[in-house]
């Protein structure tokens, strides 16, 4: 995107953390994408590995951190190095949070490995699933390629979430009105659903500091425009 | 073995230690150089004014005959045979046997006029007998030099007073009253007498310049009959001094005392002739030295007498001092004006650039080319001018065209002012461009911050530039010849009368006094030490007129001190 | 990039944010030559009123000569000639009737290596007043005080007022020109790389003093520290061979630089 530095050394410190992000990212996708197929596939086994693994992602966010803060005060970063940095930061927070989601949607799987596997097949989770993976991967995407119009896709993206999750809600109420004896699973999906919309939330944030990288301007809280005009 | 060795040595070489021996070397042999050329002129010098004894030397001469001499053993030297009998002349001459070197004495036996000559050598070998006596009688006379001999009496009007050892006692006494009464007629000469005539000279000017022309609005008749009167009063006060000093020389003339010498004949000398008597065979250490410092002290604090071989030379310290304080008032100024326009104002270009090699070319003149030129162009051409345009009624007798302080100054001025350019230029040149601009930037303007802060801090460079001035010019000699210094000079260029200061008067140098004593004065071989004692004083002098600058600068430094930094 | 572009974009960036001050020096379309070589290339830019202004660029970039156009210290080199406008406060600095002097007493400088004259500390400080006129030794106390206060170094040397200003350290030096060049209570105060010779503690020092003076003066500051720049100024003008590339408040200029070749500059990407 840049002219080198003209210290090679910053320039690999700088790659460092901004690679580190991207593998967090990939943990945290598989973490995702495992603790969703433990609740849709009854696997207790993936599930308890999937809790077992956030200790790593936890570790990735300290590690990035650090390597942010020994940047900041060896290099004082300017302009878009200090947007990548700030950026970077910000992001690791938001992966790990949600590597707490796959956390809390492994632990929802663990309780419905316990009932019955249900005739639905957890549908309307498995499409809620996809679309939030698709976000998380897409942020990424976008960060690792500083790709804006990927990071506003995604954050457009987000609405759709938030539709599903409403749906899905309305769904499970009228389900847990007619059959009592679903209101367990129907509860446990929801908290599950629940945490894939939380990770539609971060997943924008990622995104948005995409934006704030490249182009310098904050747009949280923003009502962004599909197209931000140019 | 050998390769080893080889490489040893070029390993030393290379370790750069040889060089720091050259330089050692080199300055040990400049140290040593100073320090021998002092010490030399040192012990020449001030040797001469130790009174030494005086030896009675019997002395078998080259017709076999028995002479007796009497005098100070000046000096000794071995001369080679060959070179002995050649200038012994055409005598043949019997020497020992086997003898290769003659030894050789030089006697300072005095009594001039009465038995010259009063240096003679004598052959070593010769001599049968050396005995100090200790009744010799030492006579140190306003002319003639040293008379040695024995006292015999002690007369006044013609009747002796005293003879024997009371003559001594009486000698001593009537020399005591002699100083004083001497000192009385000094101040007689150089004051009253000398101020009175200064006055009357002055009044023929005025006399003279009111005959070709009265000023404007002035009666010239009642001014004529004022300069009578004033006239008339000045030859009073001169006839009452005359009288006077008459009266006080008459009475030094009365007392005369007689000197048996070693051949027997008798010296007279008057009293008044005499200004010191001692007998160095006697005296004790102790009254050595003090002799020896009154010695010197005459020498520092008296006028020259005898053609400048005898006295003191206060007027040659004066004039030198003179001519160099004023030589370095007019340079100064004069070579920082001229730096400063040339660095400050001055646009850098090929001509400023031609100019400056000018200036440092003319400081590789020969001195005596500054010489000629001071005497056309000061001398002649101004100072004509000058006397035509000033001094009128002075001609045809020159007042400034004539060689004098002010024109050796100004030729010394000229010659030195090189040296100031340089060394001015190079310490306008050291300052550093920010503090002039602080200067500037706080609203002076160029002129304001070259004195109030550009000159300040140039001034240790400056003053670099008139200690090599100084130095230059306390020893110059050749070029002051011609435009100003005399072997002998009327009266110093500083007196009591108007206006104090006489730049037109001719003066006296040290540099010159040494080439006059040492080579124009009769008596070569008796001067000689003198021309020592001179040349250790000239060096003291500048030496002390530089220490003197150099301390000013160094206060200079330490107060401008981390300006360059 | 052509220069007309270039121009608007600069001056138009600071007039709309400086809109509510007033304009302290109005540099319009300057260029100036040293001979033949130009060293500033159609500069247009307004530095508002009691703000610190910084000038960063890579050496050469004539930000000291653009800075020294402000008191006119480039009529020291003969060489140089200087067309477009400089006006303080409405005024044409290089009209004919200007007097140079006297604008240098409005404009005060302050350089990079600390120059006190070797005279006492109260001297240097004097010294401006002394050139401008006779003042009464007790108003004269007065104003040392006032200006050694001001540059926040009474305390340090308000006992030895007579000693040599030579005996100071660096830091101190450097104060005591700044206050050198504020007791002439000028409205612009220009700092050429004033800090850059100084240890941290010292430079930290005088960035303090440049926060407490621009409430009454106008500073302009030429550095090749960038953190410097961003430290202490609310605009920063960025050269580069002779252009002003960007001239943007300081917060914008070090986030979110609007041209490359700025981002480049300030994040170590110049090459």
């Amino acid at each position: 995107m840049n002219n080198p530095h003209i210290s090679e050394q910053y320039d690999a410190e700088l790659d460092a953390a901004r690679n580190l992000l991207m593998e967090m990212g990939g943990v945290v996708e598989q973490q995702l994408h495992e603790a969703s197929q433990a609740l849709i596939d009854h696997d207790a086994e993936l599930a308890a590995r999937v809790r077992e693994n956030d200790v790593r992602v936890n570790r990735f966010e300290i590690e990035i951190d650090e390597r942010c803060i020994h940047i900041i005060a060896r290099r004082q970063p300017a302009a878009s190095d200090l947007r990548t940095l700030i950026s970077v930061m910000k992001a690791s927070t938001d992966l790990e949070r949600i590597g707490d989601e796959a956390c809390r949607i492994a632990k929802m799987a663990a309780a419905l490995a316990d009932l019955e596997y249900p005739d639905d097949q957890y549908n309307d989770f498995r499409l809620l699933a996809a679309k939030a993976e698709t976000i998380v991967a897409k942020s990424l995407d976008a960060f690792a390629r500083l790709d804006v119009d990927g990071g506003l896709e995604a954050i457009a993206s987000d609405e759709a979430i938030d539709d599903g999750y409403d749906a899905l809600v309305r769904e499970r109420g009228s389900t847990m009105r007619q059959d009592a004896d679903d209101i367990d699973r129907a509860v446990n999906v929801m908290w599950a659903a629940r945490a894939l919309e939380r990770v539609g939330d971060h997943a924008k944030n990622i995104s948005e500091y995409v934006v704030y990288l490249v182009r310098g301007k904050d747009v949280r809280h923003e009502k962004v425009q599909r197209k931000a005009g140019n | 073995m050998l390769n080893e060795r080889t490489l040893n040595v070029r390993a030393w070489f290379r370790s750069g230690e040889p060089w720091i021996w050259v330089n050692a070397a080199a300055v040990g042999i400049s140290i040593a150089a100073v320090t021998g050329i002092l010490l030399l002129i040192a012990w020449r010098g001030f040797a001469h004014f130790w009174p030494a004894s005086v030896a009675l030397i019997s002395y078998e001469s080259s017709t076999g005959e028995f002479e007796t001499v009497l005098g100070e053993i000046a000096d000794s030297e071995l001369l080679p045979v060959g070179q002995y009998l050649e200038s012994a002349g055409s005598r043949t001459e019997a020497l020992p046997e086997g003898m290769v070197q003659v030894e050789r004495l030089l006697i300072k036996t005095g009594n001039r006029r009465v038995e010259p000559p009063d240096f003679s050598w004598l052959v070593a070998h010769r001599i049968k007998e050396v005995r100090y006596p200790p009744d010799v009688v030492v006579l140190e006379r306003m002319e003639w030099g040293n008379a040695y001999g024995y006292l015999t009496q002690v007369s006044a009007d013609g009747a002796v007073v005293s003879e024997g050892a009371a003559a001594w006692q009486d000698l001593q006494h009537r020399l005591q009253r002699l100083s004083t009464q001497r000192a009385e007629i000094h101040d007689l000469e150089q004051g009253q007498l000398f101020s009175t005539n200064y006055q009357l000279e002055r009044l023929r000017l005025e006399r003279r310049a009111l005959e070709m022309g009265a000023p404007e609005g002035d009666d010239p008749l009642a001014a004529a009959a004022a300069l009578d009167a004033r006239e008339q009063e000045l030859l009073a006060d001169y006839e009452v001094a005359e009288s006077t000093l008459r009266k006080l020389r008459d009475e030094l003339r009365r007392e005369a005392i007689t000197l048996t010498s070693a051949t027997g004949r008798t010296i007279e000398v008057n009293l008044s002739d005499v200004v010191r008597a001692w007998k160095p065979n006697q005296m004790s250490w102790t009254a050595k030295l003090g002799h020896y410092g009154e010695s010197l002290w005459i020498f520092l604090s008296d006028d020259p007498r005898e053609a400048n071989t005898e006295g003191g030379i206060v007027p040659a310290i004066f004039g030198t001092v003179m001519m160099v304080l004023l030589m370095s008032v007019l340079v100064t100024p004069f070579g920082v004006v001229a730096a400063v326009y040339l660095r400050e104002y001055a646009r850098q270009g090929a001509f400023v650039r031609l100019i400056r090699i000018a200036v440092n070319n003319l400081a590789g003149v020969p001195s005596i080319v500054y010489g000629v030129f001071g005497l056309g162009f000061f001398v002649y051409f101004l100072g004509g001018s000058l006397d035509a345009l000033f001094y009128p009624e002075a001609l045809p007798s020159p007042t400034f065209g004539t060689p004098g302080l002010l024109w050796a100054s100004l030729t010394l001025a000229l010659l030195t002012v090189p040296v100031v350019i340089v060394s001015t230029e190079e310490g306008l040149t050291r300052i550093p461009r920010s503090l002039r601009e602080g200067s500037l930037a706080l609203g002076a303007t160029k002129a304001e911050t070259l004195f109030k802060v550009v000159l300040p801090v140039a001034s240790p460079s400056i003053l670099t530039g008139m200690i090599l001035a100084v130095a230059r010019a306390a020893g110059e000699v050749a070029p002051l010849m011609l435009v100003g210094v005399v072997k002998l000079a009327p009266a110093l260029p500083v007196d009591g009368n108007f206006p104090y200061l006489h730049l037109e008067r001719k003066f006296m140098h040290l540099g010159f006094h040494i080439y006059d004593v040492g080579f124009q004065s009769p008596n070569v071989e008796a001067a000689r030490p003198l021309v020592y004692a001179t040349a250790l004083l000239l060096v003291i002098l500048i030496i002390f007129l530089n220490l003197t600058a150099i301390m000013l600068r160094n206060r200079l430094e330490n107060r401008y001190r981390g300006v360059e930094g | 990039m052509p220069a007309a572009d270039l121009r608007t974009q600069s001056s138009d960036a600071p007039r709309a944010s400086s809109s509510s001050q007033d304009a302290s020096l109005v540099v319009d379309d300057l260029c100036l030559y040293y001979g033949e070589t130009q060293a500033l290339k159609n500069v247009s830019l307004t530095i508002p009123k009691r703000q610190a202004t910084a000038f960063i660029g890579p050496s050469g970039c004539g930000k000291s000569t653009l800075l020294r156009c402000f008191n006119r210290m480039n009529d020291l080199i003969d060489s140089v000639r200087v067309t477009g406008s400089i006006s303080l406060e409405g005024q044409d600095i290089n009209a004919k009737d200007v007097d140079v002097a006297q604008l240098r007493r409005r404009v005060g400088m302050v350089f990079q290596r600390p120059n006190p004259f070797p005279k006492s500390i109260y001297e240097n400080v004097a010294y401006g007043m002394r050139l401008a006129g006779k003042m009464p030794k007790p108003e004269m106390d007065e104003r040392v005080e006032w200006a050694l206060r001001s540059a926040a170094l009474w305390d340090e040397v308000k006992d030895r007022l007579k000693e040599s200003a030579l005996g100071l350290s660096g830091g101190q030096q450097q104060r005591l020109v700044i206050a050198r060049a504020v007791a002439i209570q000028p409205s612009v105060l220009l700092l050429d790389e004033s800090a850059s010779a100084l240890d941290p503690i010292s430079t930290l020092k005088i960035e303090e003093l440049i926060h407490q003076l621009k409430s009454d003066y106008t500073i302009v500051i030429v550095t090749h520290n960038m953190q410097q720049a961003a430290r202490v100024s609310d605009y920063t003008a960025f050269l580069y061979l002779g252009e002003l590339i960007e001239f943007d408040r300081t917060d914008d200029v070090f986030t979110n630089p609007k041209r490359k070749k700025t981002e480049d500059y300030i994040t170590g990407r110049y090459g």
